[in-house]
């Protein structure tokens, strides 16, 4: 047996799968050779040492889940745009105008508001509240109007990846917002300059009869907006936490607030209900 | 990986438009995707991509699917494909090395990671074993590498490898053997680059 050919057989002799012929070839060589010898020994060390591969602890992001799960709606979304390509969604103007997350979560915030006039909704106390908020709501469509009293500049992380938002002092601008997703997306809001992020989870097309179950803050909203069939929108200034949740029928309220126990509160407002997480 | 009966009915589920199904496949699945995706490119946000890359392949293929494989196999296919192509995608934007390249016997082997090794006062022996081994596996040519995290951290066998790199069980024996004797060689040229400083 030559050197290179005792060579590809290094990982067999580790292992013990070389069968007793080439075994008993394989020592010989090694003794007659002090160099391969030395070799092997390293390569063998190499291999032990490869081991230590599968203690590594490898801390898997939180928002993992969240980042397919947006990944995977807007590869869906743009199928269905690929598909219908008349459909005229909300994207479309975010796309044209940019902006259109803001207007879309002022939407949400006042989907429940019923008649269709809403005043800087869901902002306020913000720090970056800057202007007034119209909405008008059919069903799960939000159509949006804002006018903001200053620039602005934000982000909107939605189902379809992140918008930067740029709203100019003064210019009125206006989107509509539709889930047809069947599951319940969400969207996180977040201005320059605030510590505050306000999330809105926005049902799917098909309510859930799931009612209990745990995970992170965006997983909670999101069973809730499906199990009640209803925006929820969130305001959150503290860390990221496990929840627990059971919802009970026609108890929206006391179910959030049993979930989100002391980590903050629950409150009825004209626009639906709104969590603030401290 | 493995969870074969409950996975063929998600699977049954989602192929036929369930997404929750689909939710609760990915949710089974992608802390060891991660995980695997981690340790092929040492880096989060391109650990997340390859893995979100692979879900949506998985998505728009699972019609395709029948059950020949199991699933996390097919997976690890998908995962190892969608890395490869993060790779071209990163080649061409250029990639700086900060070492020369190294000469094994695979051939010149390009550095392409970052060096982040913390300084040997911060590292413990065992660690900086490991971190030396971590850098030697992401110094490979990516498909060797990938072979050596399949077999070495995530303890599938030469035949399941085979499998999901649809290669004879043959080939992944003697690229591995390769593989493991340019970590060898790796290793010790960065013991040099140790010892020199």
């Amino acid at each position: 047996m030559n050197r290179d050919k005792a060579r590809e057989f290094f990982s067999a002799y580790a292992e013990g799968t070389l069968d007793e012929g080439l075994k008993q070839s394989f020592e010989l060589r090694l003794q007659n050779d002090p160099e391969l010898n030395k070799e092997y020994q390293a390569f063998e060390t190499t291999y032990r040492a490869l081991d230590s591969m599968k203690s590594e602890a490898i801390h898997v992001p939180a928002d993992l889940h969240e980042r397919i799960s947006a990944r995977l709606d807007r590869q869906i979304w743009e199928q269905k745009q690929n598909a219908a390509p008349a459909w005229k969604g909300w994207l479309r103007n975010l796309g044209f105008a940019g902006i259109a997350g803001l207007a879309i979560l002022g939407g949400v915030l006042a989907l429940r508001g019923g008649p269709s006039q809403t005043v800087g909704a869901g902002m306020s106390g913000s720090g970056s509240q800057a202007g007034h908020l119209i909405t008008e709501s059919k069903g799960n469509v939000v159509k949006a109007k804002y006018l903001s009293g200053r620039d602005m500049n934000g982000t909107v992380d939605g189902p379809m990846g992140r918008q930067q938002l740029q709203i100019p002092r003064g210019t009125p601008w206006e989107s509509t917002f539709e889930n047809k997703q069947p599951g319940a997306a969400i969207f996180r809001v977040k201005m320059e300059g605030d510590v505050e992020t306000t999330v809105v989870a926005i049902p799917g097309s098909s309510p859930s009869a799931v009612a209990t179950g745990q995970g992170d803050l965006d997983q909670m909203l999101k069973s809730a907006a499906d199990f009640y069939n209803t925006p929820i929108v969130a305001r959150v200034t503290g860390k990221s936490v496990s929840y627990k949740w059971e919802w009970k029928e026609g108890n929206a309220f006391d179910s959030l607030s049993n979930a989100i126990d002391n980590r903050g509160s629950v409150q009825k407002k004209s626009t639906g209900l709104e969590i603030t997480i401290n | 990986m493995d969870r074969p009966s409950s996975d063929a009915i998600l699977i049954e589920r989602a192929q036929r438009g369930d997404r929750s199904a689909f939710d609760d496949l990915v949710r089974r699945y992608e802390a060891k995707a991660y995980q695997y995706a981690f340790r092929l490119t040492r880096n989060q946000e391109e650990a997340c991509d390859v893995v979100s890359d692979a879900f949506i392949r998985v998505y728009n293929a699972l019609h395709n699917f029948k059950g020949q494989s199991t699933f996390s196999t097919w997976l690890y296919r998908i995962l190892t494909n969608c890395f490869l192509d993060s790779r071209k995608k990163e080649k061409n934007r250029q990639t700086v090395s900060l070492e020369a390249n190294f000469q094994t016997l695979e051939g010149e082997i390009e550095r392409e990671v970052e060096d982040e090794r913390p300084s040997p006062l911060e590292e413990t022996e065992k660690n900086e074993r490991e971190a030396r081994m971590q850098r030697a596996v992401a110094m490979l040519p990516e498909f060797q590498r990938a072979m050596i995290v399949m077999y070495h951290a995530e303890d599938m066998t030469y035949e399941e490898i085979a499998e999901s790199l649809d290669l004879p069980v043959g080939t992944v024996k003697s690229r591995l053997n390769r593989a493991r004797s340019s970590l060898r060689e790796l290793l010790m040229k960065d013991s040099e680059l140790f010892s020199a400083s």
